[in-house]
């Protein structure tokens, strides 16, 4: 029976069963499940806690049916509902369930909750009811179909356009709230919603101050600030008692900076207009709400608005710094609509042609706009390389794009003081992280640098630049012989491209320039050593798949230099890399195979084995001569 | 500096009376529930013996009579009575009843009644499912298979307890990632697809893979005879899966 070759699991290599159980490769589902057990890595754990189950809250809450589990944020549970009575969506949102038995908490949560259901404004969520069931206490609140302003910015960059739409409602809102004596406290990305209509609305007025803060009691104060760092303004943290409204513009201030540059403001504050091209105008807005000193900012949420509008609309709210509806306001706002109005007649008057011209200039100019603000959004896929630890503090680096190409990031490490250590040039190794192949490898990318290599030596590790879903599942490093259809390079071409870049500036040892890969990086390394183009004289390959169909010739191998490294107990199977060094040996490649206890991952003397692998890798180099085919 | 962090995996506490267990308890005594519970796990678990019996050779159509009869018998008790070592896991108990039952004489006697009865199975598929296994020896084939069910199993389980808290879409979304690295996992982009924070999608991966694993558990342990065998039988079958 005549069968077409099987598809293979791209993690693991081996062909995928037609049958496979959903789809997933059974080895991986064993490897990645069974053998080991997963651990959470990252600042965003958290320890999973099971809410309670919708059978088990119902009892609780016969007035309501509780249609799904929302989510969990620093405030408690939430969950979608239906009020029966009234056929209405709402949310619920379960609190504090340690604090159930606490009189005191009782009353001040009773006081808060009655304040909250007063605050009717479209831009804040609506409190519906409140009080203490099935061991928590409870707000039931107005259901706000959308998503929060933390999910928008994660899946994509907001344009400065939008971002000074949003800030304007909720200011209204605040300045709203601030009227009735009430701050939030804690205004961040997570707790302002849009709904489907593009409305904007604060959620969680006041409860962390329900939870966290106690008047009657500094101590309590003093040792659990309400609000979230980051966000909080630096009297919330200093002097939480003495906070008042204007806590909650600077908060504000914190989110409009995130908007505009996808960052939150770092200690030495840069105006956003240097990261980001926005407005000059705006800098000034967002410096004065982020003042350290509460006397500094703005007053009043009113006057934070009027000035972000001014920007927006500039004939209707000229000059900023006064009240909106001043007699001069208006007179001066007329008089900008009437020069508006000249201009306009002015360019009616155009020529047909000056008018097709002007046309074309401004289709060229969306379409310059549509390519930057699509570099945004991909840029903003690539996660940070992160805080820099202080062991590593030392080892220089640089974020850089090479080719000016916005999707050919690397990161240059190493002691770049303008000459090279030697006469023959640095030594250059190109690194194709492991896993996701992100940033987020830096710090041992440096650490590499530190433990290892000498000033010799330059690293560029390469950022794989995941277009979108699917290639982030099935393949990071895209190749010429396997390619991801969205994918607008090759490794190949990258890591030609980033060679390229740094031999612009530096100049490079042409026998030394090795790349170093690991995992799902090594597929794309074999793929990068035999493209008949490259630069590339060595790879250093760890605990990595081997599939010869998916690469150019083995004979391009012919002359290079291969230092393999796999572990027995990798649940990729070692027959990979003993295949990949029997075949490359025979096309005349030079391989040296190496393998390591404890199964797949950088594992035991990791430094040693990467010192010992870059070393054979420059003596062979270097004394080219021993191999066999390139001896003369 | 490892990519995948591993600790050694907690032995957890199983509860479970298992349906073999069950099964052998009953042997001698005629019990709805130990036929019944002997019938799911024949259900489940017929395809890697049927692979077995082709892998020995036999044609398509002998495999089929062979592996029908075979369970027709078993369920008939006949061969429950048998005193088997292996009768502490349903796996090893049922290659080694194969065996005995193929190379054993009388079973040429019955020929003419093979057939007869009412199929047990659906053998329809199952050629074509054999026509793509890998070229392995009867019993790694066998052995793999089996493993295969259980994943499959699992997953089945997974789902159904998704799609029953109304949550069909987060599985469907996240059954993808169990078979990924930690590190490859985007859980910036899964939050975006399930409208939550990445801190939730992180601990939705997470529990989605605790729960694979206590349900595979769970699945293992409905074949052997006692709990204590669970931890042999898992690192078994994880070889077994390990292998290329």
């Amino acid at each position: 029976m005549n069968t077409p070759p099987l598809p293979a699991c791209p993690r693991c290599g081996v062909a995928l069963p037609i049958d496979a159980p959903r789809g997933l490769c059974p080895r991986c589902l064993a490897a990645m499940n069974l053998a080991t057990e997963t651990a959470f890595t990252g600042a965003n754990a958290v320890p999973a806690q099971p809410p309670l189950s919708l059978t088990e809250l119902a009892p609780h809450f016969p007035q309501l049916e509780i249609l799904e589990y929302l989510g969990r944020g620093g405030m408690g549970v939430v969950y979608k509902a239906r009020q029966r009575s009234l056929d209405r969506l709402v949310a619920l949102k379960l609190l504090a369930p340690e604090r159930v038995l606490d009189t005191k908490f009782a009353a001040r949560f009773a006081n808060e909750a009655q304040a909250l259901a007063r605050l009717n404004h479209p831009n804040i969520v609506t409190v519906y009811d409140f009080g203490q069931a099935g061991g928590f206490y409870y707000l039931l609140m107005e259901f706000v179909d959308g998503v929060n302003l933390r999910q928008l910015l994660r899946s994509r960059k907001l344009t400065p356009e939008e971002a000074l739409a949003i800030v304007p409602p909720l200011c209204e809102a605040l300045q709203f709230a601030h009227e009735r004596g009430i701050i939030h406290r804690d205004i961040k990305p997570e707790n302002l919603l849009l709904d489907k209509e593009g409305r904007t609305k604060i959620a969680d007025f006041g409860i962390a101050k329900m939870l966290g803060a106690d008047a009657s009691n500094v101590g309590v104060l003093e040792t659990q600030p309400a609000g979230t760092p980051g966000y909080m303004a630096p009297e919330q943290k200093s002097e939480p008692e003495k906070v008042d409204s204007r806590a909650d513009i600077y908060s504000l201030g914190v989110v409009f900076y995130e908007m505009l540059t996808g960052e939150l403001p770092a200690d030495k504050l840069q105006p956003p207009s240097r990261r980001v091209r926005i407005d000059v105008r705006l800098d000034e807005i967002v410096l004065r709400a982020l003042e350290k000193t509460p006397e500094l900012r703005f007053q009043t949420a009113a006057e934070l608005r009027t000035q972000v509008e001014a920007v927006v609309h500039p004939a209707m709210s000229l000059p900023a710094s006064n009240p909106p509806h001043t007699p001069q306001t208006r007179n001066r706002a007329w008089a900008w609509i009437g020069m508006s109005a000249a201009v306009l007649a002015v360019l009616v008057g155009w020529s047909v042609l000056g008018f097709y011209r002007a046309r074309r200039a401004m289709a060229e100019a969306q379409k310059a706009r549509a390519q930057a603000q699509r570099v945004a959004e991909e840029r903003a896929l690539l996660p940070d390389a992160g805080e820099t630890p202080a062991d590593i503090a030392d080892v220089p680096m640089r974020d850089l794009r090479a080719g000016d190409d916005e999707m050919k990031r690397f990161l240059l490490i190493g002691l770049l003081d303008g000459q090279s250590a030697s006469k023959e040039g640095y030594r250059l190794l190109i690194v194709l992280p492991g896993g996701a192949g992100d940033a987020n490898f830096s710090p041992f990318v440096r650490r590499i640098y530190k433990n290892v290599l000498d000033q010799n030596w330059i690293i560029a590790q390469l950022v794989a630049p995941q277009w979108n879903l699917a290639q982030a599942r099935y393949l990071v490093w895209p190749t010429a012989g396997d390619r991801y259809p969205a994918a607008r390079f090759t490794t190949e071409q990258f890591v030609a491209t980033v060679v390229a870049e740094i031999g612009k500036q530096h100049s490079i040892d042409p026998r030394c320039v090795f790349t170093l890969s690991w995992s799902s990086g090594g597929p794309a390394a074999y793929a990068v050593s035999l493209d008949p183009a490259t630069r590339v004289t060595g790879s250093f390959i760890a605990m990595s798949v081997f599939r010869p169909e998916n690469l150019p010739d083995l004979a391009a191998g012919k002359g290079r230099f291969y230092y393999l490294l796999h572990s027995p107990t990798d649940f990729i199977s070692i027959k990979m890399p003993e295949t990949a060094r029997d075949l490359l040996q025979a096309e005349g490649a030079r391989v040296e195979f190496q393998t390591y206890e404890g199964g797949h991952g950088w594992r035991g003397d990791v430094y040693g084995q990467l010192r010992r692998g870059l070393e054979w890798l420059t003596k062979e180099a270097e004394t080219g001569g021993a191999l066999p085919g390139t001896a003369p | 500096m490892s990519e995948v962090e591993e600790t050694p995996a907690a032995p957890q506490p199983l509860f479970v009376t298992t349906r073999w267990s069950v099964v052998l308890a009953a042997q001698d005594r005629s019990s709805p529930d130990s036929a019944a519970a002997l019938d799911l796990l024949c259900r489940a678990y017929w395809y890697p013996l049927y692979a077995y019996v082709r892998g020995t050779g036999r044609a398509p159509d002998d495999a089929q009579d062979l592996t029908q009869e075979f369970f027709a018998r078993l369920l008939a008790r006949d061969w429950l009575r048998v005193v088997l070592p292996e009768k502490g896991r349903f796996r090893t108990f049922l290659l080694v009843a194969m065996k005995r039952f193929l190379t054993n004489e009388w079973h040429r006697g019955m020929r003419q009644k093979r057939g007869g009865g009412q199929r047990l199975l659906s053998l329809d598929t199952a050629e074509n499912r054999f026509a793509a296994e890998p070229p392995l020896a009867p019993d790694e084939l066998y052995d793999r298979r089996w493993a295969m069910t259980l994943l499959d199993e699992t997953l089945a389980r997974l789902d159904e307890e998704f799609q029953h808290a109304g949550r069909k879409h987060e599985f469907d979304c996240l059954k993808e990632w169990l078979a990924a690295e930690r590190g490859s996992i985007p859980y910036a982009q899964i939050a975006v697809t399930l409208a939550t924070t990445e801190g939730a999608a992180r601990v939705a991966v997470h529990r989605l893979r605790k729960r694979f694993r206590e349900l595979f558990r769970q699945s293992i342990a409905e074949t052997v005879a006692c709990a204590s065998d669970v931890e042999t039988e898992l690192r078994y079958l994880v070889a077994v899966l390990s292998r290329a």
